[in-house]
């Protein structure tokens, strides 16, 4: 009992914090294992918040045990004000973010307009800072920026706003550096309904500017959890999830990350999941070849040189990161596909071009045929075979050697597969 | 200049014999020596946590040291209206926690404990336009998922309730180019991942779809120097992944491109000797998760001294034999 009162005391003293400053946006554990005397263990400086670790435990059982027993119905029946939920479900969440039942408590009260969706996903962030790789916070977080996307939706059908499609960018950017991800992305706006059930609309009127913030606001929390947590499979699909369905693939957005995430790659080189993110990125422009050189002048082909270049200097930089090697398989991977006469893109593109502009063929053809000859895809696997031949093969770090030659088998078996 | 790998090196005085015995006494012991925060924290995956150690009890020939009614009593209390389990009494209900709960009442073949209709119309109801399965009504799709359905309706025999041509087209739309899944289209490569979507291919007989030379050759590359596997490039060994990426090569039948030997030692220098039990890593500490994942692997890796498992249900062969389950595994 006299934990109880501990516990409500310290739940009071949380939630005052949080009314005072909205904006704290780090919390941490602060090693301390015994109460002091006349002093708080929760500290707030420069909207950073500190709970001494003694605390921790009694405030996330006193808080864990009033919602769970209130969820479960139990004896006595307990009757709570949203915003004595809101207050609970944020102490369980501070200290234990799997437990998926207090993120649901908490989705009902954003159904029952207890919870704002920004103020949900300002939370969420300031989970994500302690707990960069838990799952269950970024689940809630695709939900609530499902909510996000259909109140946008919503205010967005009753304005005169186009949603515009993933290509409505008519500016012919030449080249990538031209293209700065900071620029506002004019398409992308979402078409794709996101599936949640929902009878309720959040109609308050968000203007483009908005949603865009928040958007890009919603790839530096991606990044940051990334950057906390190496190889973060949750930032990254999350990530991933965030250009799917809330900015509906727009190219330029593309490119912008591709660009961005490169000198992030370079300084994490054996994350394979920041190459990975690129792969994506690079799979997802593939179908989008097409509108890529009609509307940016950028040929697929170009890209993929580009990145086959880039792997290659930093492998030769960081030798010896399977990571790196894993990534210059995909690259391989994807060139072998695109270079291939058969089933190239050079062809498609080649054909569409003469087919849609019969009055100036020349350029692309001249483009085109040089490709062609230069890229063939069997040239270029010789060409990566004798530069990891006479290359990697030979380098002095023992670990590279054996990436190289495990590469070279893969390199045998694939495009044998791919002659099949 | 040493090898960069990122691997662990195994101590000398590393244990190298199985440690049975300290393992069920482990087993049988946890909850009970537990404080009552580290209850509360880990109760949001109870079910699953109970299932872990009911298996690992079972293939070691120890279940009978389990309180077999008291844990069907808190599967039946923890089953809700809409027929969905949930992790602990008052925990909200979800497929991860419905298989676990399934899985418990296959393996003490009591499954009247739950209301099977309910159930069944509970994971019915969480697959999608486009074959994937939400995990719960909140909508967070993953090929976790997809798995946990099919498994739950093939212990159930209930395949039928729900549409198997979607539900494997959409664990195709997750391949990689390098043969691997992930959680979902676009996704990453993880072994985890692998081993769900590989297991709901087998339950339900479409293994021809996986390119099985390519996948092998990325999950024989999980494994390091020390013999242990890891989940996915550059991230360390750890007994877990060992299973899942053992379990993956089993059921595509190329267990043999590994060596065997190394893992058998990574994963016995993975035990506790003191306390029983393993940990994730040589040294670490033991949990419950890790113990069944090692215990599992060591199964699946020919230890005659354990009861074959097997490697789609992560059960032991006799309860699928006996439920009647037939599974496809690649030769």
């Amino acid at each position: 009992m006299a934990s109880d009162k501990r516990g409500a005391r310290l739940l009071s003293d949380l939630s005052n914090v949080f009314r005072k400053d909205p904006d704290i946006d780090e919390y941490d554990f602060l090693p301390v294992l015994e109460p002091k005397q006349n002093k708080s263990p929760i500290i707030l400086v420069d909207h950073k918040l500190g709970l001494e670790t003694w605390s921790v435990k009694v405030l996330y059982q006193y808080a864990y045990h009033t919602v769970l027993n209130w969820r479960n119905k139990g004896h006595p029946v307990q009757f709570l004000e949203p915003i004595e939920l809101i207050n609970l479900s944020r102490a369980v969440l501070l200290v234990n973010p799997e437990c998926s039942t207090a993120w649901n408590i908490r989705k009902e009260l954003i159904e029952a307009d207890d919870i704002t969706v920004l103020e949900e996903l300002k939370f969420g962030a300031l989970i994500l800072s302690k707990h960069p790789k838990s799952a269950e916070a970024f689940s809630h977080r695709k939900w609530v920026l499902g909510k996000f996307l259909d109140s946008f939706l919503s205010s967005s059908h009753d304005s005169t706003t186009s949603n515009g499609s993933a290509c409505s960018y008519e500016q012919g950017l030449v080249s990538m550096e031209a293209i700065d991800l900071s620029v506002e992305f004019v398409g992308g706006m979402p078409v794709v309904q996101h599936g949640v059930e929902n009878g309720h609309q959040d109609l308050k009127l968000q203007p483009v500017s908005e949603y865009q913030a928040q958007m890009k606001a919603e790839l530096r929390v991606c990044e940051k959890a990334a950057e906390k947590y190496p190889c973060n499979y949750y930032a990254w699909s999350h990530r991933i999830w965030v250009i799917q369905h809330c900015h509906n693939f727009c190219i330029q957005l593309l490119l912008g990350e591709l660009q961005k995430t490169e000198g992030w790659v370079s300084k994490h080189v054996s994350d394979h999941s920041g190459f990975h993110y690129r792969q994506f990125l690079l799979s997802t422009l593939q179908r989008q070849a097409e509108c890529l050189h009609n509307q940016f002048k950028l040929l697929y082909q170009n890209l993929l040189l580009k990145e086959h270049q880039f792997i290659v200097d930093l492998i030769h930089t960081y030798p010896g990161h399977e990571a790196l090697w894993s990534h210059r398989k995909f690259v391989f991977h994807i060139s072998y596909q695109v270079f291939s006469p058969e089933i190239g893109t050079v062809s498609t593109i080649t054909m569409k071009d003469r087919g849609d502009h019969p009055e100036k063929p020349v350029e692309s053809t001249k483009v085109s045929k040089k490709t062609r000859l230069e890229n063939d895809h069997d040239v270029l696997k010789v060409k990566e075979v004798d530069s990891v031949t006479k290359k990697d093969l030979k380098s002095s770090n023992l670990y590279q050697r054996h990436l190289a030659k495990r590469y070279l088998e893969w390199m045998e078996k694939i495009s044998f597969e791919y002659s099949r | 200049m040493g090898s960069p790998v990122k691997d662990v090196s195994i101590p000398e005085n590393a244990p190298k014999t199985l440690l049975l015995q300290k393992h069920c006494d482990y087993i049988a012991a946890y909850g009970s020596k537990k404080d009552e925060y580290e209850y509360c924290m880990t109760e949001y995956l109870r079910m699953s946590g109970i299932y872990w150690g009911l298996t690992v009890m079972d293939l070691m020939g120890q279940l009978d040291k389990m309180n077999k009614q008291e844990v069907l009593d808190f599967v039946h209390q923890c089953q809700h209206e809409c027929g969905g389990v949930g992790a602990s009494i008052g925990h909200d209900p979800h497929l991860l926690y419905t298989l676990s709960a399934v899985q418990i009442v296959t393996l003490y073949d009591a499954q009247d404990t739950l209301d099977v209709e309910k159930l069944v119309q509970f994971v019915k109801d969480l697959q999608q336009e486009d074959g994937s399965f939400v995990g719960d009504k909140w909508g967070e799709v993953d090929t976790r998922f997809s798995f946990c359905a099919v498994a739950c309706l093939a212990l159930l025999g209930r395949l039928n309730e729900v549409n198997i041509d979607k539900a494997v087209d959409f664990i195709l739309s997750c391949m990689n180019f390098d043969g691997g899944f992930g959680c979902r289209p676009g996704s990453e490569s993880h072994s985890g991942q692998i081993y769900c979507c590989l297991g709901m291919l087998s339950i339900v007989g479409r293994l021809h779809h996986v390119n099985a030379d390519m996948l092998g050759w990325w999950l024989c590359e999980r494994q390091l120097p020390s013999g242990g596997l890891n989940g996915r490039p550059e991230k360390l060994p750890d007994v877990c992944y060992s299973w899942w990426v053992l379990a993956s090569l089993k059921i595509i039948g190329k267990i043999h491109w590994i060596d065997k030997e190394k893992l058998v030692r990574f994963i016995l220098a993975c035990q506790d000797e003191e306390t029983g039990g393993f940990a994730d890593r040589p040294g670490d500490v033991v949990d419950p998760f890790h113990t069944l994942f090692g215990i599992t692997g060591l199964s699946l890796l020919g230890e005659q001294i354990l009861k074959p498992v097997n490697p789609v249900f992560c059960m032991p062969e006799e309860t699928i034999r006996k439920a009647g389950i037939k599974l496809e595994l690649l030769t």
